[in-house]
C-alpha cells in the first residue's frame, strides 16, 4: 500500500473549470439544469414528475448530496406508487450514489444492485453499465475491495463494447487504468491507457481526462522505475494545466509534489526540493490541505535524505498539522468556498466521502509518524521514538478500521454472488413485510373503525341530547305560546262579558258569545297539537277572537277581514294564529288613549308563491304605546314580538317553510304615527 | 266631606265601580242590584285616572276596584290617597302576585267572572268592617306589595273582635282547631282565626313555614331542636313541643340535610 501511496500524487490530476461540460466526469454539477428542472416540477405529473425529480437529483449529486438524496427519496416513493420501474431504478441509482457519499457503503450496494436488477428488467443497457460502474467505484473508492471493483469494472467494459457505447467504454478504460495504477500494476494500467487512447482517437476527449491520461502514463513509467520518462511525461501533463484557476492551481501543486517524488527517486533532491517548495506556498495560500500535506511530506523526505533531520522533523510536524486539519474538517480545503471544488483527481470519477478524505490524511500522517520514528531511532531517542510509535499505531488502527469495512462488504459481495437465492429470500421477506403491512393496515383500519364508531356514537348522543333539549324547548315554547293565546285576562274578562248578557237577560247574545268563546278555546287547544291549519279555520278563529274582544271593549274598535279573490281559504295551510299577539297588541295598546274608534284591518293576499298575512291598525303606533307601557312598567317587554320571532324560527326549522315577518310603523305625510302594520309572508 | 257622613246613616252603601271593561262594570252593577240591596252604585270609572276623580267627587263608602287597567293598576290608584275613608273590594281576572298579597293582608277580592254569593258576602263584610281596621289591612297590603319578594312580610290576622298585624317571622306555630286556626306568636299571644290551617299553609309555605303534621304548621326559623326519639318532636323557640308526622319527619330531615350540607 505504501508504494501505491508514494505515487498517489502522480495519479492525482487536475480537475478543471470545464468539467461540468464533460460527460466523462461522473455526476457533473449542473445547478442551472437543476434550476430549470425545478421550474417544470410543479406542472409535471405522474411518471413525468418522477423523471424530473430524478434528473434534479442526478444534477445535484456531486455537491448537494443531501438535497439530491431527498429528491431521490421523493421520486422513489412516487415511482413505487405508480409502479414505474424506470423511475424507481433511477431513483435508487441516485440514492445509492448519495449513500456512498455519506459513507454508507452497504446501503450503497443494496440500492445499486436493486437498481441494476430493475434496469435489466427495463433493458436500459446504458444505465446498467453506469450502475455497475458505480458499484465498481464503490468497492474501489471505499478502499475496501479493489479486486472486486476491478472485476465489475471489466464487466462494465464488456457491456459497453457489446452495446457499442464508445463514451462509456472510454470512461471504463480511464477508470480502470487509474485503479490499476493505484494498485501499482503498471502493465495493466498501461494496457487500459492504450485502450483508452485508441477509443478516444475517434472523438475529442475531455481536457481534464486527457491530462489525467498523460499523467497516468508518467505514473506507469514511475512504477516501472523509468523515472526519466516518468518525469518527462509528468512535466508534459503539468504544462497543460492553467495556473490561474484555483482548482488547477491546487492540482498543479499536487502534480509538482509528484514531480518532486520522482526527482527524489532520480537522485536529484535539489530538483525535488524545487518542486516541493514551489507549490507549497500556493497550496498554503489556498488552504489546499491536500497539496500542502503532499508537498510537506515530500520536503520531510527530502530533508531526511539530505540528513537534515531537524528540518525533516519540522516538516513531519507540518504533515501532521495538515493531516489533523483534513481529519477534523473532512475536507481537502480550508476555505469554505472551495469545498465544492475537486480536491483530488480521483474525484473526477466519483465524488469522495469525508471519511475517504480522512483516510487519505491518516495515511499521510502514518507516513510522517513512521519517518519520525525512523529519525528518532537513528538518533537513539528511543523513548521519543516509542511515544511516536504509539501514535503511529493508533493512526494505523484508524486506517485498518476504515479498511475493516471490507469484511462487511465481503458479506455484501456474498450477497451479490448468491443474489438469486437472496432474491427469493428477499421476495419472501417482502411477502412477510407485505403481510406485516397488511396486518398493520388491518390494525389501523380497525382502530380507525373504532374511532369512527365512537365519534358517530358521540355525535348521536349529542344529537339526541340536542333533540331532547330542542323538544324541551319546543314544549316550553308551546306552553308560552298557549299562554300568550290564552291570556287569562282575555279569558276571564270575556267570560264576565258573557255573564253580563245573562244578567241583562240577553239570553241569545249570552249563548252566541259563550259558543264563540268555546269555539275559540277549542281551536286554541287544537292549535297546540297541530302545526298548520287551513286559512278558513284561521279566519274563523281570528273572527271569534275579534268578536269576543269587541264585546269586552264595546265601542273601542271595529275590524274587517279581507281575503283576496285569488285565494281559496280551504286549500291553504298556515301556522295557526301567527298574528294573534299583534292583534291583541293593537286592541290593548294600540287604541289606548284614543278618542276615536280604532280599526283593525286584516288582509290575506297572494304574492307569487307566498301568502301575505297583514294586520294593520290605525292606533297610536308602537313608539307611543311603548312609552305609555314603560311609564306603567319599566321592565315591560314586547312579548308579542319576541314570542313570534321565536315561533317563526322554530317553524322555519321544522316545516322548512320560509316565514318572514315585517313590522312597519305607519306614518302620515307629516311624519306622525298613524298606526302599525305587521306583514307575515308565508310560502305556500 | 262631613256633609256626606250623614248620608252613611241612610244605610245605603255608596258604591263606586272602577274597571276598564264595560261588560264587567255592567255585570257588577247588575249583580249588586240583585244581591246587595243596601248598595247604591253612585258611579263608574274606566281607568285609574277617572277612578281617582270619581272617588274624589263621589266619596264612596265602597269601591269595587279592578287591578289591571289600561293606564295602571288599582294599587296605583290607592297611592293617590293619603287617607282612605272607603273600603275596597278588589276585582281581578288573574293576578297571582296580588292574590298572594291579599292573603297576607286578609283583604277581600273577587275573581272574574263574578260569583254573586261571594260578592254579597264581601260587600257585607266590608259594610261591617271598621274603617280603621281596613286601613291597617291596606297598610299591610301596600307594605307587602312594595317589599315584594323581600324578607319579613307583614301579615294580618283577624278574628271576630279585633285585627292583628304581625311580621311573618314573629309567628312561631299554627295549629288547626276544626275550622279555626290557632296562631302562636313570639310574644306569647294565641290568636284564634276563623280560617282553616290549609289556607295559612298555602300562604306561608313560601315564607319558611312547614306543615310537619296534619294539624301543625311551624315556622322553621323558630325550631330550637328536633327530637328524633319517640316518633319525633320539634321543640320550638317558645319551648312548645310539636308532634311530627312520618311525612313531616322526612321533609324536616331533608331540610336539615340541605342546611347541613
Amino acid at each position: 500500500m505504501n508504494s501505491v501511496k508514494k505515487y498517489i500524487g502522480l495519479f492525482i490530476l487536475i480537475g478543471g473549470v470545464h468539467y461540468s461540460a464533460s460527460p466523462q466526469v461522473s455526476f457533473p454539477l449542473e445547478l442551472k439544469k437543476a434550476d430549470s428542472l425545478q421550474q417544470v416540477l410543479p406542472s409535471s405529473q405522474g411518471s413525468e414528475k418522477v423523471d424530473v425529480l430524478n434528473k434534479m437529483s442526478y444534477a445535484l449529486i456531486r455537491h448537494y448530496s443531501n438535497r439530491s438524496d431527498s429528491l431521490a427519496s421523493l421520486s422513489l416513493k412516487l415511482a413505487e406508487k405508480l409502479d414505474y420501474k424506470e423511475g424507481k431504478a433511477m431513483a435508487l441509482f441516485c440514492k445509492g450514489t448519495n449513500a456512498f457519499i455519506s459513507g454508507d457503503f452497504i446501503e450503497t450496494l443494496n440500492m445499486l444492485y436493486e437498481a441494476v436488477d430493475l434496469f435489466k428488467e427495463t433493458g436500459d443497457t446504458a444505465m446498467i453499465i453506469d450502475t455497475y460502474f458505480q458499484v465498481a467505484e464503490t468497492y474501489i473508492f471505499s478502499g475496501t475491495d479493489t479486486p472486486e471493483g476491478i472485476r465489475i469494472g471489466e464487466k462494465c467494459i464488456q457491456y459497453s463494447i457489446a452495446s457499442d457505447d464508445k463514451l462509456r467504454t472510454a470512461r471504463m478504460y480511464s477508470a480502470l487504468q487509474y485503479v490499476w495504477g493505484l494498485s501499482g500494476q503498471a502493465d495493466k494500467s498501461r494496457y487500459y491507457i492504450d485502450k483508452y487512447k485508441s477509443v478516444t482517437e475517434k472523438f475529442t476527449a475531455h481536457k481534464l481526462e486527457s491530462i489525467m491520461i498523460e499523467a497516468a502514463i508518467g505514473r506507469c513509467y514511475a512504477i516501472k522505475g523509468d523515472y526519466r520518462k516518468a518525469i518527462n511525461q509528468c512535466l508534459k501533463a503539468c504544462s497543460i494545466l492553467h495556473p490561474n484557476s484555483i482548482e488547477e492551481r491546487a492540482f498543479l501543486s499536487q502534480q509538482y509534489s509528484s514531480n518532486g517524488n520522482i526527482y527524489l527517486k532520480l537522485g536529484k533532491p535539489d530538483s525535488a526540493f524545487y518542486y516541493y517548495t514551489h507549490r507549497l506556498e500556493l497550496a498554503r495560500k489556498n488552504q489546499h490541505y491536500y497539496g500542502s500535506i503532499e508537498n510537506t511530506m515530500g520536503l520531510a523526505r527530502y530533508y531526511h535524505l539530505v540528513k537534515d533531520d531537524k528540518n525533516a522533523e519540522v516538516y513531519c510536524d507540518s504533515v501532521l498539522y495538515f493531516g489533523k486539519k483534513i481529519d477534523s474538517s473532512g475536507s481537502f480545503y480550508g476555505i469554505r468556498e472551495y469545498l465544492k471544488l475537486l480536491g483530488i483527481s480521483g474525484e473526477i470519477y466519483m465524488p469522495t466521502t469525508n471519511a475517504f478524505k480522512r483516510y487519505y490524511a491518516w495515511k499521510m500522517m502514518a507516513q510522517a509518524y513512521s519517518l519520525l520514528v525512523e529519525i528518532h531511532q537513528s538518533h537513539d531517542m528511543y523513548k521519543k521514538a516509542f511515544e511516536i510509535n504509539n501514535l503511529y499505531t493508533s493512526i494505523q488502527d484508524s486506517i485498518v478500521g476504515y479498511q475493516k469495512r471490507k469484511e462487511i462488504l465481503d458479506l455484501q459481495y456474498k450477497y451479490q454472488s448468491t443474489q438469486k437465492d437472496n432474491q427469493i429470500l428477499l421476495l419472501s421477506q417482502e411477502n412477510q413485510l407485505q403481510s406485516l403491512k397488511i396486518s398493520q393496515n388491518r390494525f389501523i383500519l380497525l382502530a380507525v373503525g373504532v374511532v369512527i364508531v365512537l365519534v358517530v356514537l358521540i355525535l348521536l348522543l349529542i344529537l339526541r341530547q340536542s333533540k331532547i333539549r330542542s323538544r324541551e324547548q319546543v314544549t316550553e315554547f308551546k306552553q308560552k305560546l298557549l299562554r300568550s293565546q290564552m291570556n287569562p285576562h282575555f279569558i276571564f274578562n270575556s267570560l264576565t262579558s258573557v255573564q253580563n248578557f245573562i244578567i241583562t237577560h240577553d239570553e241569545i247574545k249570552a249563548s252566541v258569545y259563550l259558543s264563540r268563546f268555546s269555539d275559540l278555546v277549542r281551536s286554541i287547544l287544537n292549535n297546540s297539537m297541530v302545526e298548520q291549519i287551513t286559512l278558513e279555520e284561521e279566519i274563523a278563529t281570528i273572527e271569534n277572537y275579534l268578536e269576543l274582544q269587541k264585546v269586552r271593549f264595546a265601542d273601542k274598535f271595529d275590524y274587517s277581514i279581507e281575503v283576496d279573490e285569488t285565494i281559496t281559504p280551504e286549500n291553504i295551510l298556515i301556522p295557526p294564529m301567527l298574528a294573534q299577539p299583534f292583534i291583541e297588541n293593537s286592541i290593548e295598546h294600540g287604541f289606548k288613549n284614543m278618542k276615536t274608534k280604532g280599526c283593525i284591518l286584516i288582509r290575506f293576499k297572494m304574492d307569487k308563491d307566498k301568502i301575505l298575512y297583514e294586520v294593520e291598525d290605525d292606533g297610536i303606533g308602537r313608539q307611543k304605546a311603548r312609552k305609555i307601557l314603560n311609564k306603567l312598567d319599566k321592565d315591560h317587554k314586547s312579548l308579542a314580538t319576541t314570542i313570534t320571532i321565536e315561533r317563526i324560527k322554530v317553524l322555519n326549522k321544522k316545516l322548512h317553510r320560509k316565514i318572514s315577518m315585517n313590522i312597519e310603523d305607519l306614518k302620515n305625510n307629516e311624519g306622525k304615527a298613524i298606526g302599525t302594520k305587521v306583514v307575515f309572508a308565508v310560502r305556500v | 266631606m262631613l256633609t256626606f257622613k250623614g248620608k252613611i246613616k241612610t244605610k245605603m252603601l255608596r258604591t263606586l265601580i272602577i274597571d276598564d271593561e264595560p261588560p264587567v262594570r255592567a255585570t257588577l252593577q247588575g249583580l249588586l242590584k240583585r244581591t246587595c240591596q243596601q248598595v247604591n252604585v253612585v258611579g263608574e270609572a274606566s281607568s285609574v285616572a277617572s277612578g281617582i276623580q270619581a272617588i274624589r267627587e263621589k266619596s264612596p263608602d265602597l269601591v269595587l276596584l279592578d287591578i289591571k287597567m289600561d293606564d295602571g293598576t288599582g294599587f296605583d290608584l290607592l297611592n293617590h290617597f293619603e287617607n282612605i275613608n272607603f273600603k275596597i273590594i278588589f276585582i281581578t281576572a288573574y293576578e297571582e302576585f296580588a292574590i298572594q298579597a291579599f292573603g297576607f293582608s286578609a283583604i277581600d277580592y273577587i275573581l272574574k267572572p263574578v260569583n254573586p254569593e261571594k260578592l254579597a258576602e264581601a260587600v257585607k263584610r266590608a259594610e261591617k268592617m271598621k274603617q280603621q281596621e281596613f286601613n291597617t289591612q291596606i297598610g299591610a297590603l301596600k307594605e307587602n306589595l312594595e317589599n315584594q319578594g323581600k324578607q319579613n312580610k307583614k301579615i294580618i290576622l283577624r278574628n271576630q273582635e279585633s285585627i292583628f298585624l304581625f311580621n311573618v317571622d314573629d309567628i312561631i306555630h299554627c295549629e288547626s282547631d276544626g275550622s279555626y286556626t290557632v296562631i302562636e306568636t313570639n310574644d306569647n299571644q294565641k290568636i284564634v282565626v276563623s280560617k282553616v290551617l290549609k289556607e295559612y299553609d298555602k300562604l306561608l309555605s313560601g315564607s319558611g313555614f312547614l306543615r310537619v303534621h296534619r294539624s301543625h304548621l311551624i315556622n322553621l326559623k323558630h325550631i330550637k331542636r328536633f327530637d328524633k326519639l319517640e316518633g319525633g318532636n320539634v321543640i320550638m323557640s317558645n319551648g312548645h313541643q310539636i308532634p311530627v308526622s312520618t311525612g313531616g319527619r322526612e321533609k324536616l330531615l331533608e331540610l336539615f340535610d340541605e342546611l347541613g350540607g
